[in-house]
């Protein structure tokens, strides 16, 4: 299951969140030396941190994070429009539209015990954002990936294209910007081939919470009377 | 941020080729316009090459593309170069594009200098290698060509990196694509065929195949040419560069 996160999710999703900051300070700071803001909590924030944001999580059983990205519209800022504009071929202006989202700060952690299964729940993940995306009009995403990781890109999500030359990082590396048209079609042909047949996207209704529903529990609930019994009966 | 600094045409044929790669019709179309596009680069020659697939190395074997001269790939496989080619571990190791020079200098082995100075001679040229990550669970290259001496700055490199990536990913796609023209031969080359097309991908002469197949030069000739004709191509090195690229011959490599 995919866990989307929005403004009104943030408080059940804290701890995932501030794993996800942490995370993203150890790598995009860390790892790739990218100058970019911390706190004092350890995190890694930036302007696109905000209300706005919106948070894709893949957690494990009990709740940890596996997998997460932000999307956020982009029509009063975006890394890719108004930190990198080189990665843009023509009028950026134009790609500033509420129906375009901005992927960014993609964190890739353990998504499966084989090979198979990594690459099968990587396609769930980015099935689950393209329904997400389609649920709130959005008619395509955008942003930046390493040169040499465009190809994998191009596979993984069958309809990216560049939108322009690469750019050189100041830090070293060159990325190029891109953008995904969503649509139904590219969520059937992702479904299709990569055998993912249930919706994996799910948006916790905050009104109608219970108790209970903690991330960890509604894993469990998700994966069936097993797993939440042994959850929470062990 | 550092943004490419190509004249407005080189900016416009590099662009063009990365925002309509993944429309082109054929693997034709796709060579013509990547040719074209990294021409303007400076580029003289591309060549697509598969070094790993699901995990399993490979013989670097060129799958499409061109830009090599008449008898390298002969001669590369007869001596064996691939054990001592530093530019494959290289490829495996690195995210980035390096040149031939790069790999050149990372050889312990003499076997090493060899190959590239016979490299550099036979190509009258140095290679960007661009590895490609994410295409059949393994590692490609694409080889591309260009002036001896000439020294890329980090935007050529990345730009070139990201022209090969395209190529290479959706030069793939059609290899893999239901109703592609099948890698199959219409007519399967005979037991003895193949055999002389394997001689000759190690650089053997007519005489010579003759003489290690104990038959006659004409014979020997003979299943050359019929070889040729069934793999529709019209010289020894394309025989040898097409029959690697079907995965006729897998010479004893490493």
């Amino acid at each position: 299951m995919i866990h989307v996160v929005t403004h009104a999710q943030r408080h059940i999703y804290a701890r995932q969140l501030t794993a996800m900051h942490r995370m993203r300070r150890e790598v995009f700071v860390g790892k790739r030396g990218w100058k970019l803001q911390t706190r004092e909590d350890g995190g890694e924030y930036d302007r696109g941190d905000d209300d706005k944001a919106i948070y894709f999580m893949m957690l494990d059983r009990d709740g940890g994070l596996q997998v997460s990205v932000r999307v956020r519209p982009v029509t009063d800022w975006s890394i890719l429009l108004d930190e990198m504009p080189g990665c843009v071929e023509g009028d950026v202006a134009a790609l500033r539209r509420p129906d375009i989202w901005e992927m960014a700060r993609h964190l890739a952690g353990q998504q499966g015990r084989s090979v198979g299964e990594a690459k099968r729940r990587a396609a769930e993940f980015r099935i689950a954002m393209l329904e997400a995306a389609l649920r709130k009009g959005v008619t395509r995403l955008i942003g930046s990936v390493d040169v040499g990781l465009l190809a994998h890109g191009i596979r993984a999500w069958l309809d990216l294209k560049p939108l322009g030359l690469p750019v050189v990082y100041p830090e070293g590396g060159a990325a190029v910007g891109y953008e995904i048209q969503v649509s139904e079609d590219l969520v059937h042909r992702l479904r299709r081939a990569h055998g993912v047949t249930r919706t994996s996207a799910f948006e916790l209704e905050v009104e109608t919470a219970t108790p209970w529903m903690t991330p960890a529990g509604l894993e469990a609930a998700f994966r069936g009377p097993a797993a939440y019994s042994e959850a929470f009966h062990a | 941020m550092g943004r490419a600094d190509f004249d407005d045409a080189t900016r416009a044929t590099v662009f063009r080729f990365l925002q309509e790669a993944q429309g082109l019709a054929t693997l034709d179309a796709l060579n013509a316009e990547f040719r074209a596009a990294v021409a303007a680069m400076g580029f003289t020659g591309a060549v697509y090459i598969r070094l790993s697939a699901d995990g399993r190395a490979l013989p670097p074997r060129p799958v499409f593309g061109e830009g090599a001269p008449e008898g390298w790939v002969e001669h590369y496989f007869a001596r064996n170069y691939a054990r001592y080619d530093t530019a494959i571990p290289m490829s495996f190791q690195s995210r980035e594009p390096f040149t031939w020079s790069d790999a050149a200098g990372r050889g312990m082995e003499k076997e090493t200098g060899t190959l590239f100075g016979e490299a550099f001679e036979w190509w009258g040229a140095d290679v960007l290698i661009c590895p490609v990550r994410g295409i059949n669970g393994g590692v490609s290259i694409v080889d591309l060509a260009m002036e001896k001496g000439r020294k890329l700055d980090e935007v050529e490199r990345s730009t070139a990196h990201a022209l090969a990536s395209l190529y290479a990913v959706v030069g793939e796609g059609f290899l893999e694509r239901p109703g592609a023209p099948s890698e199959e031969l219409e007519k399967p080359l005979s037991w003895r065929e193949a055999e002389c097309v394997y001689w000759v991908c190690l650089g053997k002469s007519d005489d010579e195949i003759g003489a290690i197949l104990s038959i006659s030069r004409k014979t020997a000739n003979h299943h050359v040419e019929s070889a040729k004709t069934k793999l529709g191509v019209a010289s020894r090195a394309s025989l040898a560069w097409r029959a690697f690229a079907l995965g006729l011959v897998q010479p004893p490599l490493f």
